[in-house]
């Protein structure tokens, strides 16, 4: 998942998109994991656990999950990974730019 | 004469019902060995895991679920009534994410002979992965005829996993018995937890705001970033 993710964000930079990441590690082990994987977008740390606020607030269960927002903060879509993401987020992208 | 007569009669008797006795018992030890041979492959595939570098990941072979959910069908087929058998199909259902192609023949063994199994709320959540029809009408059967609240919460609790998105009413009805009638604690917070998704986190419904810190302690919320597309990836390295 780290190559997929890495690649769209540097593919994206300078357009009006972000990964955010939500994250259940240990604090040690997350900035472990940023630095070894080169992981340059920011997440929120969820206190450590799998049972952290923000996990439990959006009924999150199986990891990765992941939703796709559009410009409005609206759910467009859910759990797409690697090309599926890719292609959700070039289509969001389109409409805003369609959209000005 | 007589005594010794009696006895071969009793002896008689009684071989039959060792004979399957000692039966059950080599189908529960067969079944403690298959199930501890499947996790011994686990474990050892985690270490494997670990120490190989991500680049080479894909190239390791996973445990194969198949071959022991074929050997514990076959296990439970020997004598489909005994508790052993029950356990058996109950780890092939357990395992059906990765295989299920022996899905029908474990559900069509435990409809016939265990439905009133108190553990059968094990097999329940992977069943919400499939959304089929005989995984529907085997959760219906365990919420009408099983007698624990527990497995009824965890087949109500699957069902309405699994009817999310196709057929929300139906699946808020099922989530809402768990909650209100038959669910354990943790079953009726994961219920909740289902309808809240239902409600405020499906497709087309504005997200929830996120508060929260970095990693550095910083403080930022989802709304910050109005205006962008937005992934939003709940990871773990793991």
């Amino acid at each position: 998942m780290y190559p997929h993710e890495r690649s769209l964000v540097k593919r994206l930079e300078g357009k009006p998109f972000a990964l955010l990441g939500v994250n259940s590690d240990p604090k040690d082990r997350v900035q472990q994991a940023m630095k070894k994987e080169n992981i340059t977008w920011r997440s929120w740390w969820d206190g450590g656990n799998t049972e952290g606020h923000i996990a439990k607030a959006w009924n999150v269960s199986g990891w990765p999950t992941i939703y796709v927002l559009d410009a409005k903060g609206v759910i467009r879509y859910k759990n797409v990974r690697e090309k599926e993401m890719d292609k959700a987020v070039d289509k969001l992208l389109k409409e805003l730019e369609e959209a000005k | 004469m007589k005594k010794a007569c009696l006895f071969a009669i009793a002896a008689a008797l009684a071989l039959p019902a060792l004979a399957q006795e000692s039966n059950q018992s080599s189908q529960a030890a067969e079944y403690k060995q298959l199930s501890a041979d499947y996790e011994k492959e686990q474990r050892e595939f985690a270490t494997t895991y670990q120490k190989t570098p991500e680049a080479e990941r894909k190239d390791l072979k996973y445990p194969q679920v198949a071959g022991y959910s074929k050997k514990m069908i076959a296990l439970a087929e020997k004598d489909p009534k005994s508790p052993a058998a029950a356990d058996a199909l109950i780890w092939a259902l357990r395992h059906s994410y990765y295989d299920q192609s022996v899905g029908p023949q474990a559900i069509a063994l435990l409809k016939e002979h265990h439905i009133e199994n108190e553990k059968l709320g094990d097999a329940c959540q992977m069943l919400a992965y499939n959304n089929s029809k005989e995984n529907r009408e085997f959760l219906n059967t365990i919420i009408e005829k099983n007698p624990h609240d527990n497995v009824k919460g965890a087949a109500s609790l699957a069902l309405g996993q699994m009817l999310a998105s196709e057929n929300p009413t139906e699946a808020e009805k099922h989530l809402n018995a768990v909650v209100e009638k038959y669910g354990s604690k943790s079953q009726k917070e994961r219920a909740k937890g289902e309808l809240f998704e239902m409600h405020n986190l499906a497709i087309g419904k504005v997200a929830p705001d996120i508060e929260g810190e970095d990693v550095d302690g910083k403080k930022f919320k989802l709304s910050d970033y109005r205006g962008k597309v937005v992934v939003i990836d709940f990871w773990g390295d793991w």
